[in-house]
Order: C-alpha cells, then sequence, then structure tokens
C-alpha cells in the first residue's frame, strides 16, 4: 500500500492562518462544467474532481482546497472566474 | 439542428432562425445587463467586510473584464454563422471552448437570475411549447445547457 506523507501546522501561528476553499451548491452550474472547473483549477484528476461535485450537489457545499490564506483567496478568484459560488473561511 | 465535431472545433449545421436568434443572445441580451445578474456573477468571497471590500476593489474589476473577453470572442465566432441554401451554420474552434463555457454560463445564471426561476422550473423537460417569456427563459437556459455540453463532451474527446 502506497504510503501519503503530510505536512501538519508546526505551531500555533500555522495553524492560526489556514484557510478552507468551499463551494457552495447552484442548481444552474452543469455537473460536468462543475468537475472541469476543479480539474482545471486545481489540476485534481477527473475521480477526484467528480467526487468534490457529488458533495456540492448532494451535500450543499464542499471543502474543496485547505492551506494557506494568499493560495486560498487566489483559488477562489479563478472559480469566481467559472462563475461557481465559492469562499474562503479560516479554520 | 444536428451537431458534428471534427478534430478542432464543433460545427452545428442545419440551424433555425429560432436558433440562430439564441445564439445572438448570448451576447446581446437584455438579462446581461441587469445588477441582479451582476450580483450573482459576482458573488462575496468570505464573511470578512474587509477582504469583501477589498474584493470588490481589486479582484471584481479582472472577473468583469475576464467574463466581456469571453463574451467578445463568442460574439466573432457568431459573426461567422454561414448561410448557405437557406441553411445556417456555425463552427466552435475547440480553441475557444472555455470562453463559450463562461459565456453561455454567464446567460444561463442571468437569465435564471432575473427571472428567479425556480429548481422545479429548470428541471421542466418538455419546453417544446414555449409561450410566455418565462417559458422561454427556461427554454433558453435549457438551450444554452445543451450547448455547454456540446461542449464538454467535445474537450473529452
Amino acid at each position: 500500500m502506497a504510503t501519503q506523507t503530510k505536512e501538519l501546522p508546526e505551531t500555533q501561528d500555522q495553524l492560526d492562518s489556514i484557510w478552507q476553499v468551499i463551494v457552495h451548491n447552484d442548481p444552474v452550474n452543469l455537473m460536468g462544467y462543475v468537475t472541469r472547473a476543479f480539474q482545471q483549477v486545481f489540476g485534481y484528476s477527473k475521480e477526484k474532481a467528480q467526487r468534490h461535485m457529488m458533495e456540492v450537489h448532494q451535500q450543499g457545499r464542499s471543502i474543496v482546497w485547505t492551506g494557506e490564506r494568499e493560495k486560498a483567496e487566489l483559488y477562489v478568484q479563478q472559480l469566481h472566474l467559472y462563475l461557481l459560488l465559492a469562499t474562503l473561511e479560516k479554520i | 439542428m444536428a451537431a458534428s465535431e471534427p478534430a478542432r472545433a464543433i460545427v452545428l449545421g442545419n440551424l433555425p432562425e429560432s436558433i440562430v436568434q439564441m445564439l445572438q443572445q448570448i451576447s446581446t441580451a437584455d438579462e446581461l445587463n441587469s445588477p441582479d445578474a451582476e450580483e450573482r456573477w459576482f458573488p462575496e468571497p468570505s464573511s470578512d467586510a474587509q477582504l469583501v471590500e477589498d474584493w470588490k476593489a481589486y479582484v471584481q474589476p479582472e472577473l468583469l473584464d475576464a467574463f466581456r473577453s469571453a463574451r467578445q470572442v463568442v460574439e466573432s465566432d457568431l459573426k461567422r454563422i454561414r448561410e448557405e441554401a437557406g441553411q445556417a451554420s456555425l463552427e466552435i474552434p475547440l480553441i475557444h471552448a472555455d470562453a463559450w463555457l463562461s459565456a453561455l454560463n454567464q446567460i444561463r445564471l442571468a437569465i435564471t437570475t432575473v427571472y428567479q426561476l425556480s429548481d422545479a422550473e429548470l428541471s421542466r423537460e418538455d419546453m417544446t411549447e414555449a409561450q410566455t417569456p418565462r417559458e422561454r427563459a427556461v427554454l433558453r437556459v435549457h438551450f444554452y445547457g445543451y450547448l455547454q455540453h456540446v461542449i464538454l463532451d467535445a474537450l473529452e474527446d
């Protein structure tokens, strides 16, 4: 089984600066269009992009990315370029 | 209307006048100038007031420029609609696919917002007899969604 290594935040400061990018459901956007947006913006595989798309569709929202604020803002901007309802929230 | 997809372009052929009109409206529809539509195109990115203020000042103008340039690409393609023997056809270069997807999403969101179309209306399948402006709005949202499907399928190939 392949192992995955994740870098964990080491300090409280780093924890304080972790943000989430959230995409909210919109009945107008087509499923295939949302999947393509996730692939293009985050470089996700089709399978991963579809998982997030289905989460948005079925649960109303999906946390699509977590990390530092500057990058989160950039991702939200790119998602808005696709006209998706995306927000960023501090954890 | 028949759609065929050569390697580098999507060709929509045998287009009746009603479809040509709907295509032209992608970049010219009144709904595109509605403040309600703009509100939907520019959702607030956060509950943080300062971030929202900065977003409106710096990010929204860039997004607006991008949306406009996508519509301009579509408009330039639409100017090349060809009519031969009473049949219209349109070629969408695949290199323009993202501009088309954006412009189609802009108009779909604008129509839905302006008419405040419900989920039930958007799910309606039999739209062959669209009589009222509201029914025609639903028909247009469906047609533009169909075009998005065609473009997404072509990108998959």
